[in-house]
């Protein structure tokens, strides 16, 4: 039986907060993640001839998925986060009883 | 502060003098005084460029911003688990407590109707620490391989910086040198790299204990041994040992436990001496070769565990990241 009232309340107020508080801060934890990891330190592996192959694209190439993975990671958290508090606030306009409960432990999130 | 490169031009000239030098005395000794340097059978330029392939090589001081970014990146992405123990870098003392805020939220939308909700659970929240393991493992194998490249560097130049100025001093002694004089040099004791491997990835992300424990080097207790399991990740093969690296502040140690080659330059003549240290700059070459080729190998391999584990590097878009404003509530439906 689908929730109602103040129980619908109660939920749209913790998916508020998973959208609003915690997916976020993660999205922001890849972010940093992704601000730190360079672009390409290939700059740094140069060497003369006779001296073997120089390991930088290789590197350059690992930089480069990390690079993708925290970046889309980051994108997606932050795009389920919206759809989240969307939800919950589209959900608190449809029963007057849930919505005094939502926005009160709105607040207090 | 590494030896720098730039120096060792001055050194070939000193030890063009020191040659010269010991011939005219070899000359004198056998009373031919008057000894004139050659000037057209190429040993001048010879001795004067036998540094120039190692004018222009990586700087070591250079790396430590990298590791330390890296590190930082990791610090993110250090999920409930990771601490020294597990991950063999004692940098690491904390997971990052936000990321286990991903999986409260998947269980919060169990109770929602919505596809796009439910799969959002089952395809990204339930999956998402596997992938933050192997997200973190990727940052823990490439950190590794930046500071064994920083380290086969210093182990060079070091090496260099000994063996310029060893040589001057032989070619100074070459008429009374000890026959078992030997430079001793770091060359090829070397620093192996990494070797750090990934989760197993896939839908089971089942690691081998037994090849976790007995894991080259490194020993484990229990409890990490158990943290790594859960955690997703296979084996991490440390090797280092030996070479500390300033600008990294990481250990990096050959497999051969830090052991170091010695190679003689023979002090029988000048020409003896100089045609022993091309052999012994030979060796060092061999060793950047070896080395780096070991770092390659492994980033190679982390390379291919990425493209085959796609699925755990980079999830797919849940249908929920691309909803609507309009549409929202029927992606997630409602909830009971």
């Amino acid at each position: 039986m689908a929730l109602h009232g103040e129980d619908l309340g109660a939920e749209l107020a913790n998916i508020w907060h998973d959208g609003k508080k915690v997916l976020p801060k993660v999205a922001d934890d890849y972010h940093t993640a992704w601000l730190n990891t360079p672009v390409s330190i290939s700059g740094y592996t140069t060497r003369g001839g006779g001296l073997g192959t120089d390991p930088g694209p290789t590197f350059d190439a690992v930089l480069n998925h990390l690079n993708n993975v925290t970046s889309h990671t980051e994108t997606v958290l932050d795009g389920v986060g919206q759809a989240l508090v969307w939800t919950a606030d589209i959900y608190a306009e449809t029963d007057a009883s849930a919505k005094a409960t939502f926005d009160a432990q709105k607040n207090q999130l | 502060m590494t030896f720098d490169v730039s120096e060792l031009p001055g050194r070939a000239q000193d030890l063009l003098t020191a040659y010269n030098n010991a011939m005219m005395e070899m000359m004198a000794s056998a009373g031919a005084y008057g000894y004139v340097p050659p000037t057209d059978d190429g040993t001048s330029s010879k001795i004067l460029n036998i540094y120039n392939d190692f004018l222009s090589i990586p700087d070591p001081d250079q790396f430590g911003w990298i590791t330390d970014d890296l590190l930082n990146a990791m610090k993110q992405v250090a999920a409930d688990g990771t601490s020294s123990s597990n991950t063999g870098d004692s940098s690491i003392t904390f997971s990052n407590k936000d990321l286990d805020g991903l999986k409260t939220s998947g269980d919060e939308l169990e109770n929602w109707t919505g596809v796009a909700a439910k799969k959002f659970k089952s395809d990204y929240a339930d999956v998402f620490p596997s992938m933050v393991h192997a997200h973190y493992s990727s940052y823990l194998i490439l950190r590794h391989a930046v500071a064994a490249e920083a380290a086969v560097w210093k182990t060079v130049r070091d090496d260099l910086d000994k063996l310029s100025n060893d040589a001057i001093h032989a070619m100074k002694h070459v008429n009374d040198c000890h026959p078992n004089w030997k430079v001793i040099l770091e060359v090829a004791g070397a620093v192996a790299a990494i070797a750090l491997a990934l989760p197993s990835g896939g839908t089971s992300l089942a690691v081998d204990a037994a090849a976790t424990a007995s894991v080259e080097g490194i020993t484990l207790t229990a409890e990490a041994t158990a943290a790594i399991s859960e955690g997703g990740y296979n084996a991490w093969n440390a090797v280092t040992a030996g070479v500390t690296v300033v600008s990294t502040g990481m250990d990096v140690v050959g497999s051969g436990g830090g052991k170091t080659d010695q190679y003689g330059v023979d002090c029988g003549s000048p020409d003896q001496i100089i045609s022993s240290l091309g052999s012994v700059l030979g060796k060092i070459k061999d060793y950047i070769k070896s080395q780096e080729a070991k770092i390659v190998a492994d980033l190679l391999g982390l390379l291919s565990d990425i493209d085959s584990h796609k699925d755990v590097f980079l999830l797919p878009v849940p249908d929920l990241a691309n909803a609507t404003k309009s549409k929202v509530t029927t992606e997630m439906g409602h909830p009971y």
